[in-house]
């Protein structure tokens, strides 16, 4: 099953003579439960690519259709809701809400849909990311590492069709990057969760099932690892 | 340029939007001190030039002046100290991480400190000049105000009151010091808090002040009215407290300032209205009016004395409204001196407590179960008598009273109470003070004094009132608003002489300019409601600058936060929601601090004020519901303006401008 198909997807920026092509044509589609790297040189248009995809950014042409939506043609509210179901973003920097709890940062996107989220997902998330002492803590009092673990159960929360992750171990130390890669990987491997990840660590890419690799905004090389 | 002139210089290029707010209210005060100490120069002139220089001058109005422009300014630098201190402690906070940089590469305490009251010092030298000038304005303004609401008064009374504008350097090199030295004092203290910082601290970026998780706890009522974003807004309130602290203060004083000015104008305005009823817009007055013939009160010239019947009044009224452009108000009544007057007696029943009080401590007559009150007749033209019995709710020709009486204090000089009475008897016996007899009075309607017109009132000396309709009045007047009253005046004294003959009538007729009717005052009530608003308006709008810079720059400082709430899912009317009820958070806090305090303090100011009235407290509803809703209206719009801003540039621009 097809769960996001990417058609000649093209962004500029810029106007007239100082107009930069980050992504120039771009296609590629994704079947459900695949682990995707991509991968590239900075600049090479792979967060653009990553921001499209999840819908927070729109594209100069081209389609992104994500399990069955075509999500461009949506409004800015109906965009915003459906990424708020089927898509989990994970960032650099956390960008966890500094005003709320592990918990409530995990259960965000529950709490914005003005549902009370199955308080056994929400102990198995907090289990998985090894943080159920820490649920009552706020970002500050956490280290970087146990951030980007709070920003995969939000992630993670929704069983959405799709995680996104731009260099989700780029700003950690070797042991917090494991651990993070682990956590995806698992939650890949048990419940079957599409992950889409942007990196330029080897051995992160090498554990994927496939490996996308961009340059200058095209697709230059598309690899299967294994199936 | 220093390197912390330089680098204090590029931060007010970086925020420019605080920095400008910043200036405006240090311009704003600035203009402010100076206006004050400007007025109280030409008010210190006034008196100079009204009582000469003396001993008595300088032991009495030097002192009051400087005494209360001292007062008035520490309010000002109260206000300055708060909203610019503010403003420096939010810039500081900013940029943490560049001291952080600066104290590594070995910047001193007092490196770190100057560059933020370099700042200081940039804005000050910009602002303070500004404020000066604008200050200067406003004074010259102000007296051109002064001098034109007070020369109807001049043309009345024999002395004469006018204010100069005068340009006094001592004046103004008081404002620049003081201005100047609030500043300075505003930019100190956060720059001494950041330079105390400990550079592993600073470099960290840690949060200026760290949030605790139960700083942010709670809101779940909030989030049960308004969703999830209610619960996200309320947070992030508390978790800003210190930043909105401010902004709450700055909000919760122009509350009170608006409140307690606005009780005191009503106040004021009332006490005027009830004790000095003065008819605003009449500009010939026709009178008929016995003359001063030896004393009153001899039983022989009453009865001589002739009157003029409602209906003939009509007929004059009538013939007044033929002329072009022209109101008339005729209003005639039955005074008499206190031999011949009418009493009656009102049963105790129907007074309430505070009269019974009065009237006890100020020699009321007792009179069996009641006690007696003087009692005068009016009618009015019969145009107006149809309106006020429509008011009143009865059919044409009832006898309305009206429902409000006066009882003055000792020897008519202390204080008078005013209060409409328990209920009131359905019929009146009025009793001639002078043969007994009794007429038996029907009432039909009531009307508070409030609700007549100030014609019938201004001719009104605190006896009982009732309107009839036909009367045999012993004065009667016309107050009429003529386009040409020159024109009127001839035409009028004509037919008053024709329509009113009998013997001696000439000397009955007096048909004069509006502006001969005694002392009006009213143009000192606008006088002193000027002042006032003017005080606060000036206040608010320091305040205001201060809302602004918070509001606005804790939006734009919060962009990641959104954009990292917009990719999770929250839609831009979500997020529109979250931030109006911020507003409306802030704002209520304010309202919830200010408006109780705002009564609190108008009640202060009913005990302290002796006014020739007793009135009653009552709640200052209108200033209370205004400032509510334009506190409200204030924070909305200021969200509202600085998220249209922030709206142009999407998530992804957001979040990668956060990661440099």
């Amino acid at each position: 099953m097809t769960i996001l198909q990417v058609k000649d997807l093209v962004k500029t920026y810029g106007k007239d003579n100082t107009t930069v092509m980050a992504l120039n044509g771009v296609s590629f589609s994704v079947e459900k439960g695949e682990f995707v790297a991509v991968v590239g040189a900075s600049g090479s248009g792979k967060s653009t690519l990553m921001h499209l995809i999840g819908g927070v950014d729109r594209p100069t042409s081209g389609s992104v259709v994500v399990d069955g939506v075509e999500i461009f043609k949506l409004n800015e509210s109906e965009l915003a809701i459906f990424r708020r179901r089927k898509i989990g973003i994970i960032y650099q920097f956390y960008n966890l809400i500094p005003t709320l709890t592990v918990q409530e940062n995990i259960m965000l996107s529950c709490l914005l849909d003005n549902r009370k989220p199955d308080p056994d997902k929400l102990r198995t998330i907090l289990e998985t990311i090894r943080l159920t002492d820490r649920a009552k803590h706020l970002p500050n009092e956490l280290s970087g590492g146990q951030q980007q673990r709070v920003a995969v159960g939000r992630a993670l929360i929704n069983n959405p069709a799709l995680i996104l992750a731009d260099e989700p171990t780029g700003n950690l130390d070797s042991k917090s990057s494991r651990e993070v890669i682990d956590l995806l990987k698992r939650s890949n491997q048990q419940y079957n969760q599409t992950l889409l990840v942007i990196t330029h660590d080897e051995k992160i890419a090498r554990q994927a099932d496939r490996v996308i690799t961009i340059s200058d905004g095209q697709i230059v090389r598309d690899e299967v690892l294994r199936r | 340029m220093k390197l912390t002139a330089k680098l204090a210089y590029s931060q007010i290029k970086t925020n420019r939007n605080r920095a400008f707010w910043t200036l405006a209210g240090i311009v704003l005060s600035t203009a402010m001190l100076t206006a004050v100490f400007g007025f109280a120069s030409s008010a210190d002139l006034m008196f100079k030039e009204l009582l000469g220089e003396s001993d008595y001058y300088n032991s009495m109005y030097n002192e009051l002046l400087l005494g209360l422009s001292a007062v008035v300014g520490s309010v000002i630098i109260a206000a300055t100290v708060i909203v610019v201190s503010n403003a420096f402690r939010v810039s500081a906070g900013e940029r943490i991480k560049q001291f952080g940089a600066l104290k590594s590469v070995g910047a001193t305490k007092q490196q770190i400190a100057g560059i933020i009251t370099h700042e200081g010092l940039i804005l000050a030298t910009v602002g303070i000049p500004l404020g000066i000038a604008l200050g200067l304005l406003v004074n010259f303004v102000g007296i051109q105000i002064m001098d034109h609401l007070l020369a109807a008064a001049n043309k009345r009374n024999t002395f004469q009151v006018n204010f100069d504008f005068v340009v006094a350097w001592q004046a103004i090199l008081v404002s620049a010091v003081l201005s100047f030295v609030t500043v300075w004092m505003s930019a100190w203290l956060p720059a001494r808090k950041a330079a105390k910082m400990a550079a592993i601290d600073a470099i960290r970026g840690t949060d200026e002040v760290k949030i605790q998780a139960r700083d942010v706890r709670g809101g779940r009522l909030i989030g049960k009215l308004f969703g999830y974003e209610g619960t996200l807004a309320y947070k992030s309130l508390k978790r800003s407290r210190r930043n909105f602290r401010a902004t709450v203060v700055s909000l919760t004083m122009s509350i009170i300032l608006f409140i307690v000015a606005g009780y005191f104008g009503e106040h004021y305005k009332e006490t005027t209205r009830l004790f000095y009823p003065v008819v605003d817009n009449a500009n010939v007055v026709g009178e008929f009016l016995r003359p001063e013939k030896g004393t009153l009160g001899h039983d022989g010239d009453e009865q001589t004395y002739h009157m003029l019947n409602s209906v003939l009044a009509d007929e004059v009224t009538q013939k007044f409204r033929e002329y072009p452009n022209t109101t008339v108000f005729g209003v005639g009544d039955n005074l008499r001196d206190e031999d011949h007057s009418y009493k009656t007696v009102i049963p105790k029943e129907m007074l309430t407590s505070k009269m019974k009080e009065f009237l006890d401590s100020n020699g009321g007559v007792p009179v069996g179960d009641g006690y007696s009150f003087p009692i005068t007749l009016y009618a009015i033209d019969a145009e107006n008598y149809a309106e006020l019995c429509e008011r009143a709710g009865v059919s044409p020709g009832s006898n309305i009273l009206v429902n409000y009486v006066r009882i003055p204090g000792d020897n008519g000089d202390g204080k008078a109470v005013f209060t409409p009475f328990v209920s009131y008897p359905k019929t009146l016996l009025l009793t001639n003070q002078n043969d007994h007899s009794v007429v038996e009075l029907p009432l039909e309607g009531a009307l508070d004094l409030r609700d007549v017109p100030n014609e019938i009132a201004a001719t009104y000396v605190g006896n009982m009132m009732v309107i009839v309709p036909r009367l045999d009045a012993t004065r009667y007047t016309w107050f009429v608003n003529a386009a040409d009253p020159e024109g009127f005046k001839g035409y009028a004294t004509k037919i008053l002489h024709e329509s009113i003959a009998f013997e001696g009538s000439s000397e009955y007729i007096d048909v004069k300019s509006g502006e001969e009717v005694p002392f009006a005052m009213r143009d000192i009530t606008r006088l002193i409601l000027v002042f006032i608003y003017g005080f606060v308006t000036m206040l608010t709008l320091i305040g205001l600058t201060n809302v602004i810079s918070t509001i606005s720059t804790n939006v734009l400082f919060r962009a990641r936060e959104f954009a990292a709430l917009r990719s999770v899912g929250m839609t831009p009317a979500g997020l529109k929601r979250m931030l109006t009820l911020e507003s409306i958070l802030c704002s209520v806090k304010s309202l919830v601090i200010g408006v109780p305090l705002g009564m609190l303090g108008s009640y202060l100011l009913y005990r302290a004020f002796s006014s020739p009235v007793e009135l009653d407290f009552a709640i200052p509803w209108l200033p209370i519901v205004q400032c509510t809703l334009g506190v409200i209206a204030v924070t909305w719009i200021i969200m509202r303006f600085s998220l249209s801003r922030l709206r142009d540039d999407n998530i992804v621009e957001t979040i990668r401008l956060q990661y440099r």
